[in-house]
Order: C-alpha cells, then sequence, then structure tokens
C-alpha cells in the first residue's frame, strides 16, 4: 500500500531569534519557498524583501524594554496555487496601529519613519497588520504570482 | 558583506561593498561611509560602489540617503554604482535613486561624480 503524498500546499513555517544575524537565513528560506511554489525571480526578490523588512521591524521595535530573555519571530508561508501567503509574527510589545506613522509616500515615509512598511505595501499585493500594545504583532502578506 | 575602501583616479573616494546590506551588517557600511566623510579634510567626492552587492534593505538605504546629506553639507556630493535589479528596485521605490545618483556602471557613476566636480571648481572660480 502506497503511503499518500503530502499536501504540497501545507504550510512551512520558521522560527528565528529577534536578531538581525538570521535575516539572511529568513530570505533564503522564504526564497526557497517562493521559487518552489512557481514564482517568478521578481516575484521572489519582491517576496525576500518584503519579509526581511516585516522582520527588521520586529527586531527593532517588538521587544525594546522587554523581559523576555529569548524572544522569537515566526514566519509562516502558506503556499497557494497561484499566490503565496506569508505571515510574520512576534509576541512582543506591539503598538497601536491608529498612532503608528503610516507613510502616504516615499518622501513621506523617509520623513516619519516607516520605510520598511511602506516598502512592503509597495511590493506585496495585500499587507495587513494586526497588533495590539502588549499582544504582539502580526504581519500578513500576499503575493499573487505575475504569469 | 566586505567593505573596501580605495581612490579612483586619484580625486575620487570609493567605499566598495559586497554581500548583502541589512540591519546586521549595515552598521559596518555606515561606519565605513562616515569614515570616509571625516577623513578627507574637505569635499568628499564618494563613489559608493554597489556593484557586488546582492541585497538592500531600508536600514541600507537610510544609510546611503544620510551619508549623502553629509557629503553634500560638507561641499561635496554622492553617487552610487549599482546593477542588482533588487536594489535597483528599491532605489526606485524609495524615490531615492536620482537623489542617490545611481549609475548602473561604476564607469558612468564615477563620471557622474566627475562632471559634479568639474561644476562644482566652475562655480567656485
Amino acid at each position: 500500500m502506497r503511503t499518500p503524498e503530502p499536501d504540497p500546499l501545507l504550510p512551512v513555517q520558521l522560527t528565528i531569534p529577534a536578531d538581525a544575524r538570521w535575516l539572511t537565513v529568513v530570505r533564503l528560506a522564504v526564497s526557497g519557498v517562493a521559487s518552489r511554489v512557481g514564482a517568478s525571480y521578481e516575484d521572489v526578490d519582491d517576496i525576500k524583501v518584503a519579509v526581511s523588512e516585516a522582520c527588521t521591524n520586529a527586531i527593532d521595535h517588538a521587544f525594546a524594554g522587554g523581559t523576555d530573555t529569548s524572544p522569537t519571530i515566526c514566519i509562516q508561508c502558506h503556499p497557494g496555487e497561484n499566490a503565496i501567503r506569508i505571515e510574520v509574527s512576534d509576541q512582543g510589545c506591539g503598538f497601536d496601529p491608529e498612532k503608528a506613522p503610516v507613510a502616504e509616500d516615499e518622501a513621506d515615509a523617509e520623513k516619519r519613519g516607516g520605510l520598511g512598511l511602506y516598502l512592503i505595501r509597495k511590493l506585496m499585493d495585500e499587507t495587513d497588520v494586526v497588533s495590539r500594545p502588549g499582544g504582539g504583532t502580526k504581519v500578513t502578506m500576499v503575493k499573487r504570482f505575475a504569469r | 558583506m566586505r567593505i573596501e575602501r580605495r581612490e579612483h583616479e586619484g580625486c575620487l573616494t570609493v567605499v566598495a561593498a559586497s554581500g548583502e546590506v541589512d540591519a546586521y551588517t549595515g552598521p559596518e557600511l555606515l561606519e565605513a561611509l562616515t569614515d570616509s566623510l571625516q577623513q578627507s579634510g574637505g569635499p568628499t567626492w564618494l563613489l559608493v560602489d554597489l556593484t557586488e552587492v546582492q541585497y538592500l534593505d531600508s536600514i541600507g538605504l537610510g544609510i546611503l540617503v544620510q551619508a549623502a546629506k553629509e557629503a553634500a553639507e560638507g561641499g561635496g556630493t554622492m553617487a552610487v554604482a549599482c546593477h542588482t535589479p533588487v536594489v535597483l528596485k528599491v532605489f526606485d521605490i524609495s524615490g531615492t535613486r536620482q537623489m542617490l545618483g545611481v549609475r548602473e556602471t561604476l564607469e558612468e557613476a564615477a563620471a557622474l561624480l566627475k562632471a559634479r566636480k568639474g561644476g562644482s571648481r566652475h562655480e567656485d572660480a
């Protein structure tokens, strides 16, 4: 009797310490997953930058002044038929999205900060940020593949 | 990331990076650029060679913008040589390509700096 093949669209998950030295590993991993499910070179580049920026934001802001001695960031890739959804989440201090600076254009991004999130929104087809003070942050990004 | 500092034709200061510029490696690039700007003792014509850089994020972008502003404040200027598509896209999306003087080859970036240097001398005269 043959063993059933696993679902090729099962999520792929990576957890890293909240430390910038692991960013290159995140980029390698998400590039590999996106390539595996059919993303073009250009789409892979966009995904790589967006996910790395989301992780950088978490490293820079989520655990500032916190007491967690081993903070981590979780990256979940959910492959689809013609798209990939990626969630970057942390259990850090969170923030109030209504009070966070949201850049409207590139000049605004440079002036007010938040260039990372600005790049994410420009590179991905959908971006959603869910956060609350004390409750961590989850950035969900969707990239639909150009074919 | 590896960083090398050299002179180009005896008149331009070159900071050449290779590898990836992100939150982990960025401080090394910042230090090299800051040192180059401070050591010249006058206007610096700074050529940032990113032709061997495969990745640069918002942290790296911020470092380049800061260096370009400091070069301008000192009476000099900065240009960037880069042909990596993902990095060029970051420049384009952020609207910094022109401000940073980005050219796709080292020769084009050097020519831009020399032209600006010549223009500056002309203005000074």
